[in-house]
């Protein structure tokens, strides 16, 4: 808990001066009907579900990075039969179910991660996955990151196929579009960030034997996976949402370009990882 | 004494500092010999850090020439050896944080053909006194730990040529005479070891180096 409580006042100012800004935007440049008469409640409210799921996301993330499993993380999950028996809510239940499976699956993946017993040749895949277990919680973030815009993009599209608009899609896309940004600048910072100390050992494992191509398998794999997870996780919960809210299913081709999108970037990044570390 | 494993002739390493030429190492000749314990000693900046990176082949060089003979591979670049011919402890010893300090000291052995030769990673662990970290991680160690685990590392694959950068820094004097213990009986086994060091160590040859020279 103490790494939640270490990043929540930065996580807070980013949330509020994002919130702040695009009230301002969209009073000078609205309007929108999402926003324009009602915009600094809907910026506070917008705001609060941030800092929560970002409360919720560093939670996990700290799970997953220290994976002690606690007996209160068993609360969520038998809470949920009561409250499935007294509300039959198709939302809270999925997400008491969520929280409770959550630090489980984080602890088995993490296991998974760390415990596999190692193979001769297999350096570029042990590599690859102790770097996903040490840096379990950039990757969290970074999925979930992925997750939440490929979600309301994809869920707002197929909305927006469906029937009546209700929400202004375009501010989704656009939304989606300036997190991939963000991602992307994200992760260059990350890898700028251990360039050297990755360029050192990378010239060492060399020395060892390590291929090029190993190295940029091994830094595809450690990029990929929690850019793929966060894009399925995001298109799952798309899906759901757009079942239960609007009965209706996630667009093909919509699907198919946030695939490609998250492809490119997990591809572009490597090589640009690998060749940043191997040059 | 047999024919040499390594001949360095008239080696030079040189940097430019504003429109000067520093030298790091000066036109320095040596041979290396199976079965040698040599030591590089001189004060901070007489190029012992340079020489060994430069012979580990994770450094240029910019005149001289450096020679292999068998049972080193010929005709190989010094940074294409395998680590089995040629391996290397650094000063920045570079283990991996996200690996225990067991599967940094097997890494060579993954990345190697045949990874089943060599030392087993327990048993060198042991002998250098880091066997109860086999499952911890770098972070976990001590300098000291740290030190010894690169030293596990480097022997892993019994090298023909065994490199090491300071290698006792970071000992307390048992640990240190445990440490060139062990790098003697490498060397008595046939291998030849290069180390640096400030400090005095016993050895089959020192190479007293001064300004990118060799005095002694």
């Amino acid at each position: 808990m103490g790494f939640v409580a270490g990043v929540l006042p930065a996580l807070a100012v980013g949330v509020f001066g994002g919130a702040v800004a695009a009230y301002g935007l969209v009073r000078t440049i609205g309007p929108s009907r999402l926003l324009s008469t009602e915009a600094a409640p809907l910026a506070l409210l917008a705001a609060g579900c941030v800092l929560l799921t970002a409360a919720g996301v560093t939670g996990v993330a700290a799970v997953v990075r220290r994976p002690r499993f606690r007996r209160w993380n068993l609360v969520p999950l038998v809470a949920a039969y009561p409250v499935w028996l007294a509300t039959h809510s198709r939302i809270v239940v999925p997400l008491l179910v969520a929280a409770g499976l959550a630090p489980i699956l984080a602890r088995l993946g993490r296991r998974a991660l760390a415990s596999t017993p190692e193979r001769k040749g297999s350096a570029g895949n042990l590599l690859a996955r102790r770097r996903l277990a040490g840096q379990a919680r950039p990757w969290a973030v970074l999925a979930v990151s992925v997750a939440l815009p490929t979600a309301l993009v994809a869920y707002g599209d197929a909305a927006l196929a469906a029937g009546p608009v209700r929400y202004a899609f375009s501010y989704l896309a656009g939304l989606g579009l300036l997190t991939a940004v963000i991602v992307v600048v994200m992760l260059l910072w990350y890898v700028e960030s251990r360039v050297t100390e990755r360029r050192r050992t990378f010239t060492l494992l060399r020395r060892m034997g390590l291929r090029r191509r190993t190295h940029l398998r091994a830094t595809g794999v450690e990029l990929g996976v929690p850019l793929f997870a966060g894009l399925i996780g995001g298109l799952s919960l798309a899906a759901g949402l757009a079942r239960l809210l609007v009965d209706a299913p996630l667009r093909v081709g919509t699907v198919a370009t946030l695939a490609g999108l998250v492809a490119a970037i997990a591809a572009g990044v490597a090589g640009y990882a690998h060749t940043r570390v191997a040059r | 004494m047999s024919s040499p494993l390594l001949t360095v002739e008239r080696l030079t390493r040189r940097f430019r500092r504003r429109s000067k030429f520093v030298y790091a190492l000066d036109g320095l000749s040596l041979e290396l010999y199976p079965g040698q314990f040599a030591v590089a000693a001189g004060p901070r900046g007489s190029g012992k850090t340079t020489l060994l990176s430069i012979l580990a082949g994770l450094e240029p060089f910019d005149g001289g020439r450096i020679t292999t003979h068998p049972p080193l591979p010929k005709d190989v670049p010094l940074g294409r050896m395998r680590w089995r011919d040629v391996a290397y402890v650094p000063q920045v010893l570079t283990l991996l944080d996200e690996l225990t300090t067991r599967e940094n000291v097997e890494m060579p052995a993954l990345l190697d053909p045949d990874g089943a030769a060599g030392w087993p990673a327990e048993q060198v662990m042991n002998r250098l006194d880091v066997g109860h970290l086999a499952d911890a991680h770098p972070n976990d160690a001590t300098r000291a730990e740290q030190q010894r685990i690169a030293v596990a590392r480097a022997l892993r694959m019994r090298p023909r040529l065994l490199l090491a950068d300071e290698p006792t820094s970071q000992q307390d004097p048992d640990s240190a005479a445990l440490v060139l213990d062990v790098l003697h009986e490498h060397a008595r086994a046939g291998n030849a070891v290069l180390i640096s060091s400030d400090s005095s160590v016993t050895a089959d040859r020192v190479l007293q180096l001064l300004d990118g020279r060799l005095v002694v």
